[in-house]
């Protein structure tokens, strides 16, 4: 996939080449930072806290 | 249009936390601030579900609560300090492979170093899946200045990161393995309390 151009001005072929691929690496790992955490199990505590707003909705309307 | 009822708002809504809680610790930095962070704005977009209008965007809805929650909040001010333990903590222990782990610690410390504006633009672009328009409108502001801020904000963390690993091989030779195991000491301290 590196070398699937032949560059006809090696060196800032060379130099572009090196900076697309520094780019796709910060892009995979921008992703990896935010699917990390976006992969993991929902906290207990989100959940709980929006069934208490759910239920002080219910509460007032009941 | 028929508002959501408020089961499906809910619903809807579950299944956007883990979307929230990214997108709050991609922008502090800080774990349990942006727990807290992402919690506030679950909250605001519960109360706020009569406005939602059903058919747009839902997730790019909550950014936008996300985003006004953290602004306000960072008047406070409580933006953790590049290389936070507690970061450092929940990067190594997140992931087996200690020099993914480093370079993503890395990372990380760059993304700290960025103008909030560039920041929150390449996550909203680069991470978290909106396109240039969503992530305009998130920010309130031109698609072209999306589009400029975040491409300051790629060369910008290449020049960071560039600059880092410089500094690993320079005068200082600071090893990456004695910088992990650093931060491994800083971690287990933390952890013991």
């Amino acid at each position: 996939m590196e070398n699937q151009k032949k560059p006809d001005d090696s060196a800032s072929y060379e130099d572009d080449g090196h900076k697309r691929a520094r780019q796709r690496r910060i892009g995979s790992q921008l992703r990896r930072l935010y699917d990390d955490v976006a992969s993991e199990p929902i906290p207990d505590d989100f959940l709980s806290l929006l069934e208490q707003a759910d239920h002080k909705k219910s509460a007032e309307q009941g | 249009m028929e508002k959501l009822d408020d089961a499906t708002f809910k619903q809807e809504l579950v299944d956007l936390i883990p979307h929230l809680r990214a997108f709050a610790r991609n922008l502090s930095g800080n774990p349990s601030a942006a727990d807290d962070l992402a919690q506030d704005a679950m909250l605001k977009a519960w109360n706020a579900r009569e406005s939602y209008q059903p058919g747009t965007n839902m997730k790019a809805w909550t950014f936008t609560i996300l985003r006004n929650v953290f602004y306000s909040e960072k008047r406070r001010s409580w933006r953790s300090q590049p290389l936070d333990p507690e970061l450092a903590e929940s990067t190594l222990i997140a992931n087996d492979d200690p020099a993914g782990s480093m370079e993503l610690l890395a990372l990380r410390n760059a993304m700290n170093k960025l103008p909030d504006d560039q920041r929150e633009a390449i996550v909203l672009i680069g991470a978290g899946g909106m396109s240039y328009e969503e992530a305009a409108e998130i920010c309130g502001v031109a698609i072209g200045t999306i589009k400029s801020r975040v491409n300051r904000a790629r060369s910008a963390l290449a020049v960071i990161l560039e600059s880092n690993s410089a500094g690993f091989n320079s005068d200082t030779s600071i090893k990456a393995e004695d910088a992990f195991n650093d931060i491994m000491a800083q971690a287990e301290k933390l952890s013991n309390g």
